[in-house]
């Protein structure tokens, strides 16, 4: 399916949501999250990283609840390794790295409550990354950031979470699986990389 | 019930306890793509716009070559006749993270080249 398809129909759902939401008691929460950014493949590149977001929580029936998360995330990991050559080919050494990635997440899932306070829910979101850069060490010509421009900017996600609620506090625990290739164009022929997060959310309600 | 609200922490734990990001050692070895002799040079990989891309095909079998650009569009393809090879000079239009890629018929071999 292509992309502008895709998020046609994930803002048809988000405004049904809304919609449907003003008729029913809802629940919102704030939310501070820790993640973990997993390269598929390569997990040992992966990095910690925090976000904030905040969720709406829509009761369906008796054991079903409808949500829908919206977050802004940092993640980190390593770009792999990246061996600096002179002029002539000689190589200099591989220099160490850190990418970090600003994305926006919008994310509705329905839960089923397996206990009073316990649920578990998956659905389909979307992860739209705002910015991928990579820092060098010890580089000072490259000013140690370089951009990273040929990753796709918006991506299909598969949410998996589980939440356990105490009170005001919800804790929610996500994993989430790339659905496509993050690389873009041509490249992405050559160049697989995809990509998991884990996240662990702790949300107070606020309504 | 508790053995489940149990398991969830411990997952928690240990998904959260594991390395960070994996520290990269010095490289003791050229950068040769090595397969049947075949190499595989970019340089300088840190450029101001003009870089190299060199390759030796030393099998029996053709090998491919490209360039992409930042965004991953590909800017140069090119084919390496068996016991050939190929050294290509790019002047780059934009800064940014070009690739380079060697395919083989048993395998691909990539290198970036920053461009500031």
């Amino acid at each position: 399916m292509k992309m502008k398809n895709y998020l046609l129909i994930t803002l048809f759902f988000l405004c049904s949501i809304q919609i449907f939401a003003q008729k029913v008691p809802q629940e919102w929460y704030l939310d501070l999250n820790i993640n973990r950014y997993i390269p598929i493949e390569k997990w040992q590149e992966s990095g910690m990283g925090i976000g904030i977001g905040g969720k709406m929580i829509i009761p369906l029936t008796k054991k079903f609840v409808l949500r829908n998360s919206a977050d802004i995330m940092l993640n980190t990991y390593s770009d792999g390794p990246f061996t600096a050559t002179d002029v002539s080919g000689n190589a200099l050494g591989n220099l160490g790295n850190t990418s970090v990635d600003l994305s926006i997440g919008l994310i509705p899932t329905i839960h089923y409550s397996l206990h009073e306070n316990f649920s578990v829910g998956t659905g389909l979101g979307s992860r739209i990354l705002l910015k991928s850069v990579t820092a060098y060490d010890g580089n000072t010509q490259l000013k140690n950031t370089s951009v990273n421009d040929y990753y796709k900017p918006f991506m299909p996600i598969l949410p998996i979470e589980m939440s356990l609620k105490i009170n005001k506090i919800l804790l929610n625990l996500r994993y989430e699986y790339s659905l496509l290739n993050k690389i873009k164009g041509d490249l992405a022929d050559y160049k697989t990389e995809r990509y998991g997060i884990v996240s662990l959310e702790i949300g107070y309600k606020i309504k | 019930m508790n053995t489940l609200k149990l398991l969830s922490f411990v997952s928690f734990l240990f998904l959260f306890s594991c390395n960070g990001i994996e520290e990269i050692l010095p490289s003791k070895s050229k950068i040769a793509a090595a397969e049947d002799g075949t190499s595989f040079y970019v340089y300088p990989s840190i450029s101001n716009g003009t870089f190299t891309v060199q390759a030796s095909n030393e099998s029996e079998q053709e090998y491919q070559l490209f360039v992409f650009d930042p965004q991953g569009k590909k800017i140069v393809s090119q084919i390496i006749p068996k016991k050939d090879n190929k050294s290509i000079t790019i002047k780059a239009e934009q800064k940014g993270t070009y690739h380079a890629t060697l395919q083989t018929p048993s395998s691909t071999f990539t290198r970036k080249i920053l461009v500031i």
